[in-house]
């Protein structure tokens, strides 16, 4: 396997957060599911690094990995110099929440129905610091003011299901943040959200990733979301980054056949229609059961040729990376 | 078909209305309603793709189910090829019915995963020759003659929303209502899913209810466009006309949102303050008034009606004639 460590990338001292050669892999009763296959990025502080790729290519396994949640087999994550894949289950579970924190995609069934949003919030601001239980309910209706949510007190003392869909991603993203961590994984944050509701959140992010500098990893598969909010972007495919580049460099000149295809059958909400069908790549992705050999695009790829059997090169530069023959 | 036909109709709604009772009293009254699909009235012509747009909640699914008669309606009427959908008994109404098929968002849980997917589809068909004209629906949408004997779990949910296309063309209906067809799919699927419907609809002359809530694929697909909030039409008429033009501070506001794929030209956001009300209890007056920057006193006293916006639109605001209008995105618009 073509793995990330042949990748010489920029040494970058300031990088939060450094993820070298990844591999995860769920074993199930008959197979096993390669679900990330080797992945390689640094992470800038207050930086907005968007991971984007299509159902089952691995981009939810990789944000559930930095907050050691899934079967890593392979490869390093560092955080802050701290070696996060070397970690014990107790010492891992004081750096999540506290030093890299995550929301996910459906706010309800991420909040506990049970528990009122003050209860969630002072706990987890307690377990992480070493706030008295005053102290921490200052510092959750606090933050619920920085999440735009009028009215704090009244707040703490509802339940996760007399909120809207929006307002319970604002909690959550409001305990996300209260430790004040050096990253944030955001998976499908807006996906079950309405479009206004969206854009709310969205700018709300951005707002809190400049006050708090926190960095955020950003999955999603939204290419319009990635437009207006990433600074960089990785496009996954069968486990692995096939490109990566600035957000204006990638949708101005994108590589990878994959990447093209993708942004080219992205209808457009701003544009005319020309009246001709959709550009489309025919066929889906691999099984990630049993992944052909060589690049996992080339049954799909018009420009693939017998080279596309064996492992695609690394092409590096231009602060860009991609993975392909045509870039040998 | 004499002319007069091809100019009638194919559906009309008039002041739909539906209603759910979500509590009751002692009794076994009805003491809360939750006013899901409220006074709306829309007319789809033959061979035409009329969409709904609309966030969760506006009532845009349970306007589908309400024309297919699934639902008893609280008020209104619903009248498919001339007949009244509403009084038609059940033998009449499931020859209605086989003329008007839906395509559903969720291609796993619309098949029955102990069948065959030949079967489900040769059910809808009548008459000799079942299994090779299911095999031939199947080539249609793009799959094998052979996949006929396969179960819906070895098909990808892309292959699997084929077959429900399939399945809901075998009785040769003259409507297809799909309710967030395309919105479950990755976006390479989606474009495939799209350009099919395209081509069934031209070779079979079909008529589409679209409903979704994503603008871009609705822009893409759609003739005339519905937008709808909190259970009623706020705004209608030709898409590119309300695209280019929006009427409504909703439709503004809605379409606005949308983030735009090129950050080469990004979008302009109008950000509207808070959630939809709750439809248990909607707003007075105009239901968006709680959200609306153009809101002023008259919007509480009664609901507006659907007044001209000019181009063949029609738009339901009080304060029209002070809403700002023009393009959503004056950098994009044209630079193809």
């Amino acid at each position: 396997m073509n793995t990330a460590a042949e990748i010489e990338l920029p040494e970058n001292d300031t990088a939060v957060l450094t993820v070298r050669d990844l591999v995860v892999r769920y074993d199930m009763d008959e197979a096993s599911i390669h679900a990330v296959n080797g992945v390689t990025f640094d992470l800038a502080p207050r930086e907005t690094y968007a991971i984007v790729g299509e159902s089952g290519c691995g981009k939810s396994t990789v944000a559930l990995s930095l907050l050691g949640l899934t079967p890593i087999v392979g490869g390093e994550i560092v955080l802050d110099s701290a070696r996060l894949t070397e970690m014990g289950r107790a010492e891992m579970a004081r750096v999540r929440g506290h030093k890299i924190a995550m929301i996910f995609q459906e706010p309800m069934t991420s909040l506990n129905p049970v528990l009122t949003v003050g209860y969630q919030l002072i706990e987890a601001i307690r377990l992480h610091t070493s706030m008295g239980k005053r102290a921490a309910r200052e510092h959750a209706a606090k933050m619920l003011g920085r999440v735009g949510m009028s009215d704090a007190e009244r707040r703490l003392r509802q339940y996760p299901h007399e909120l809207s869909g929006g307002m319970r991603q604002r909690v959550m993203i409001a305990m996300a943040l209260s430790c004040n961590p050096a990253v944030l994984v955001a998976d499908e944050p807006t996906t079950a959200l309405d479009v206004t509701v969206q854009a709310q959140i969205l700018a709300l992010i951005d707002q809190l990733r400049e006050e708090f500098g926190t960095a955020v990893v950003l999955i999603t598969h939204d290419i319009g979301v990635v437009a207006e909010t990433a600074n960089r972007i990785a496009v996954m495919y069968a486990g692995r980054i096939v490109e990566e580049a600035p957000t204006a460099a990638l949708f101005a000149d994108p590589r990878h056949p994959y990447t093209r295809g993708l942004l080219a059958s992205v209808p457009r909400v701003d544009r005319v229609p020309d009246g001709q069908p959709m550009p489309t790549m025919e066929g889906s992705a691999p099984s990630m059961r049993q992944l052909p050999e060589g690049c996992p695009f080339r049954a799909r790829c018009s420009h693939s040729t017998e080279k596309c059997e064996t492992d695609p090169p690394v092409r590096v530069g231009e602060g860009r990376m991609v993975r392909c023959w045509l870039y040998e | 078909m004499n002319e007069s036909n091809l100019n009638a109709p194919l559906l009309e709604v008039e002041g739909l209305v539906q209603r759910f009772a979500v509590a009751s009293d002692v009794l076994g009254r009805p003491s809360q309603w939750l006013h899901a699909v409220e006074d709306v009235s829309l007319t789809l012509y033959p061979g035409e793709s009329l969409g709904i747009v609309g966030e969760s909640g506006c009532g845009k699914s349970t306007l589908a189910r309400a024309i297919l008669h699934l639902y008893e309606p609280s008020a209104g009427r619903v009248t498919f090829m001339g007949r009244d959908v509403g009084s038609a008994r059940s033998a009449d109404l499931r020859a209605l019915r086989r003329d008007m098929q839906i395509v559903l968002q969720d291609p796993f849980g619309a098949l029955n995963p102990r069948r065959i997917v030949g079967a489900s589809i040769a059910d809808g068909l009548k008459g000799p020759d079942r299994r090779k004209r299911a095999e031939a629906l199947l080539e249609r949408v793009g799959l094998k003659a052979a996949d006929y004997s396969r179960y819906p779990h070895e098909f990808s949910g892309g292959q699997r929303q084929r077959i429900c296309i399939a399945r809901a063309l075998a009785p040769e209906p003259k409507l297809l209502i799909a309710d967030e067809a395309v919105s479950a799919l990755d976006v390479s699927v989606q474009a495939q899913i799209l350009n099919l419907l395209s081509e069934l609809r031209a070779d079979f002359g079909l008529s589409f209810l679209f409903i979704s809530h994503n603008l871009a694929v609705v822009r893409s697909f759609c003739d005339r466009l519905t937008v709808m909030y909190l259970g009623r039409v706020v705004e209608t008429g030709p898409t590119e006309a309300v695209f280019s033009d929006p009427a409504h501070p909703y439709t503004r506001a809605l379409i606005s949102a949308v983030p735009i794929p090129d950050p080469a030209h990004p979008g302009q956001h109008t950000l509207l303050e808070g959630d939809v009300p709750s439809p248990l209890t909607p707003p007075s007056g105009c239901a968006f008034r709680t959200r609306c920057p153009h809101a002023a006193p008259i919007c509480a006293q009664s609901v507006p009606a659907m007044t001209p916006a000019g181009d063949r639109r029609s738009a339901a605001c009080a304060r029209l004639d002070d809403v700002m209008r023009g393009p959503i995105w004056d950098s994009a618009e044209g630079t193809k």
